[in-house]
């Protein structure tokens, strides 16, 4: 197998990401959602159709942002306006132009209170990225495999963060969360086939890999079932999100560990045996 | 052999201690499906129940009808009569005079485990205080802000003080029950209170004068500024004359009003909180097309005689309609710098010692009232915010989204469940492997839940996250440890390694993966003043459940039900290798087994005399026979 080729693709693709988010972050133009910016947000739900656009124009006066999700069951609409509107004129209003939507909740962020917690974040990920790189680094006592390892991390926060910006889900504390169990969950199956190809004696090679990219693709598929199910019915903005997320990420994982983080373990045992 | 199976399961420890573990958590889980009735959460101190009920105790029977959640008791918020009902199986009756039960209840948990208000509803309110306060501080305004709940009518709200990273503090105030506006008027209000009496100076060319502790002062208007004597008012500044707090309030062209200062907070004794005939008043009435109510503050007597002396100097006027006679001034209740109520002032207590002003007000409705006048009572018996707060964050979510969130959520776990069983069957196609999976998956639930219930975590929804992703993380060491076990992973099936050291190198993954985790997670518990603090937490204890209690256990079952699936492979083979050479399966494993021996003979024969077997001479194939029959000795001896 040509590993060089291997990890090269899923290298180009983690640089191109993580120019792309350094542009984003360079010209503060990272979507956050009220979390982090401050804001005022409704979540309702509804079994009737509902046009985003219709729902826009007739909250025109609170210049309010209105998205809506559809799940199996319902449509989800997320209303985001200023702090500074009370969220019951809003609420009356929609019920004047029959939007009675029964069961909603009501979230308000002050901004200065959003861009702690964005800052909070911030050092978080840095805690959470640092924990998890030196309990590798204890766990293989090796250090190629175990920067290769984190290396795989950074590249699938990186570009789930990307794919997220791109298809217009924001930075919330809840997907904020996602992201940090991503690192802990997107290593599962690089520990695996690294153990198993490092402490395994002797080295077939390619049967390992395939017998144990059989047992990861069937981890792929539970994960990732189970995760689909939530997000098409659960309903809840917190869960949606998470596993939204947890969706995105797996997939990104399964390139970068198997492709990225493989290619260059196989490539450095190689060169340790010669 | 069913028994058999399950006498080899009891004997081992580690699935006992799980199976052990699981029954302790049902027990404090408590699940009881099939409850009834309604929990009382709080009693407003005008309930007509007041008294008769606890907070805390169950209703399930009203005038005839069963009471099973807080809908069936919304029925009697408009009725008048004979009330009857079931508190904790006792038959208790109350006359309602007028409308309003006063009390609010919710369902009856099904269970010993504490949801979230995202999960029930209700609403929860992050309080910051202004500039840099202590931690005596917070609990100052946390006393004040528990007395104005009380006295509001809610009970069960939580107040907890926090701290983020920078060190600022905050309160999180969160409840079942109460609006997000009934929390801003009632947590993030001053509870300034000042009682002033009014003067109205005749003006005449721009001045005027009045009389203050016998003695006249003049007053002047001059470029829209007023001048009492040399002192000017500017705007709605204060200025103390005579020791009296005096405040310019309004002029028109030919009068000025000024406000004298009589009671501030500190004059707040305390607050008439329920009606007592002859004592103190405390009530809502109706009148004309709404409702007014009417509760007496007692004053103290330093504040007495402060209105005792701001109003001696005042002279009675008749109404001339009914023909009592009032002074020519009222009195101005304010809060918070917003005027309350304005009474008019009998004569008769002109100069004397006044202790029970009576604040009152009006609303259209009768709960609005209420609300009105127990947010009042709140504020003055708490007495005022020794910093003002502000309302960083508000979440409030109604009790039907809740409800909803909580079905969806075991709807789309059932699924998720069922998606995930497919995906292992297609992988497996056995049932032996599928039913121990989702049933340590369901046990890995329980324990989490047991071990919050435990710990007297509330779940919330980004708990549910949190036992989701630890459930999802042991499917997938349950994958890889029936892996390990079934084929060892790595190609040289089971010469080398033993099960027992294929396990060892399987629960080095887990581990370390369960390491990973938690100390991915672990930082979260920190941010934004522990929002997520629930995915956190369960994501630590199911982990942690996951890797030291319930997969070594698994691994222990898995084993025995993958026990002889090798062979039977292996046997599956030769069958299938036999009937496409249509010969009797006995002689196809004699084959395979002569095969085997041919090349172990072949090999040997290399080694030791570097030709193939069937070139040997006759003493040559005897030693080489001899040769790998010690071996083999050897090898079974070992």
């Amino acid at each position: 197998m040509n590993y060089k080729a291997m990890a090269l693709v899923p290298m180009i693709v983690l640089i191109i990401s993580a120019v792309y988010l350094l542009f984003l972050a360079e010209n503060k133009q990272i979507a956050l959602d009220i979390d982090f910016k401050g804001g005022t947000q409704i979540f309702a739900e509804s079994d009737k159709a509902i046009d985003a656009n219709a729902l826009k124009g007739v909250l025109k006066q609170y210049d309010a942002d209105v998205r809506v999700a559809r799940s199996i069951t319902n449509y989800a609409i997320f209303i985001d306006f200023d702090p500074s509107i009370k969220p019951e004129s809003v609420l009356s209003t929609l019920q004047q132009n029959n939007y009675d939507f029964k069961s909603y909740s009501v979230q308000t962020i002050g901004p200065v209170l959003g861009s702690s917690f964005f800052n909070q974040a911030l050092i978080v990920l840095a805690f959470s990225f640092l924990l998890m790189a030196i309990t590798i680094f204890i766990m293989f006592r090796n250090p190629m495999p175990s920067i290769f390892m984190i290396l795989t991390v950074i590249a699938d926060l990186t570009e789930t963060v990307v794919f997220m910006q791109i298809i217009g889900i924001k930075l919330s504390i809840a997907t904020f969360a996602a992201l940090l169990l991503l690192i802990g969950a997107a290593v599962g199956d690089n520990v695996m086939f690294t153990t198993r190809l490092l402490k395994s004696n002797p080295k077939d090679y390619g049967t390992i890999i395939k017998k144990t990219f059989k047992t990861g693709i069937t981890m792929f598929g539970t994960v990732q079932v189970a995760f689909a199910s939530l997000l098409l019915i659960s309903g809840s903005a917190v869960i949606t999100q998470i596993a939204a997320i947890s969706i995105i990420g797996g997939t990104l994982d399964l390139m970068n560990s198997w492709a990225l983080n493989l290619g260059l373990l196989m490539l450095y045992i190689k060169r340790k045996i010669k | 052999m069913k028994l058999d199976f399950l006498k080899y399961l009891l004997r081992e420890w580690k699935i006992s201690l799980v199976l052990i573990c699981v029954i302790g958590s049902l027990i404090l889980i408590a699940p009881n499906p099939l409850s009834k009735g309604v929990v009382v959460t709080s009693i407003t101190s005008t309930s007509p129940l007041l008294g008769k009920l606890q907070v805390g105790e169950a209703m399930t029977w009203a005038n005839e009808k069963d009471i099973n959640s807080p809908e069936d008791l919304l029925g009697f918020e408009n009725f008048t009569g004979t009330f009857r009902f079931m508190h904790s199986g006792k038959l208790d009756l109350v006359y309602l005079d007028e409308p309003g039960l006063g009390i609010s209840v919710v369902k009856k948990p099904v269970s010993n485990i504490q949801f979230g208000m995202d999960l029930i509803g209700g609403t929860r309110v992050l309080l910051k205080p202004k500039g840099v306060v202590s931690d005596v501080v917070i609990q100052q305004i946390t006393s004040i802000l528990e007395t104005r709940i009380n006295v509001f009518g809610l009970k069960e709200v939580t107040f907890q003080p926090i701290k983020d990273f920078s060190g600022n503090s905050y309160i999180q105030v969160e409840m079942a029950g109460g609006s997000r506006e009934d929390m801003e008027n009632l947590l993030a209000k001053e509870g300034k209170f000042e009682g002033k009496i009014e003067r109205i100076v005749s003006l005449k060319n721009n001045t005027g004068s009045f009389l203050l502790n016998g003695k006249t002062y003049s007053l002047r208007i001059d470029n829209n500024n007023t001048y009492i004597g040399d002192i000017s008012l500017i705007g709605n500044q204060t200025v103390k004359i005579d020791n009296i707090d005096v405040q310019n309030y309004n002029t028109t062209n030919d009068t000025a009003v000024i406000m004298l200062t009589a009671f501030t907070g500190i004059d707040i004794q305390s607050v008439c909180l329920q009606n007592q005939p002859g004592i103190c008043t405390n009530q809502i009435i109706k009148s004309g097309n709404g409702w007014e109510f009417h509760f007496q503050v007692f004053i103290t007597q330093k504040g007495a005689e402060r209105f005792a002396n701001l109003t001696k100097d005042m002279s009675a006027i008749a109404d001339p309609s009914s023909g009592t006679k009032y002074l020519d001034g009222k009195i101005y209740l304010f809060l918070d710098d917003n005027l309350v109520t304005s009474l008019s002032i009998a004569a008769d207590l002109k100069g004397k010692a006044y202790t029970t002003p009576a604040i009152t007000g009006f609303r259209t409705t009768r709960d609005d009232a209420l609300k009105e006048q127990l947010t009042l009572e709140g504020i003055l018996q708490s007495g005022s915010l020794p910093v003002s707060l502000e309302i960083t964050r508000v979440d409030q979510i109604s009790p039907a989204l809740g409800e909803e969130f909580i079905n969806a959520t075991l709807l789309s776990a059932l699924v998720a469940a069922l998606a995930v069983s497919v995906i292992l069957f297609i992988r497996y196609r056995s049932f032996k492997i599928l039913i121990p999976n989702l049933l340590w998956s369901f046990f890995e639930i329980v324990l989490t839940l047991g071990a919050a219930t435990l710990i007297r975590w509330t779940i919330d929804l980004s708990s549910i996250a949190g036992i989701i992703a630890a459930i999802g993380q042991g499917t997938n060491d349950q994958v890889m440890i029936i892996d390990e076990v079934m084929e060892g992973g790595t190609g040289e099936e089971n010469k080398i390694f033993t099960i027992k050291e294929r396990l060892k190198r399987a629960f080095f993954i887990v581990v370390g993966s369960a390491v990973v985790i938690m100390m991915s997670v672990v930082p979260m518990i920190f941010i934004g003043i522990g929002v997520m603090k629930g995915f956190a937490i369960t994501t630590l204890l199911g982990t942690f459940i996951g890797a030291i209690l319930t997969r070594p256990a698994f691994s222990l079952v898995a084993q025995k039900v993958l026990e002889g699936r090798v062979e039977k492979k292996l046997e599956k083979k030769i069958e299938s290798d036999a009937s496409k050479k249509i010969v009797e399966p006995e002689k196809v494993k004699g084959e395979i087994i002569k095969k085997e021996w041919n090349k172990l003979l072949d090999m040997a024969s290399k080694e030791l005399y570097n030709r193939p077997f069937n070139e040997l001479a006759a003493e040559e194939r005897a030693e080489v026979k001899k040769v790998l029959f010690e071996t083999e000795e050897k090898e079974t001896k070992h």
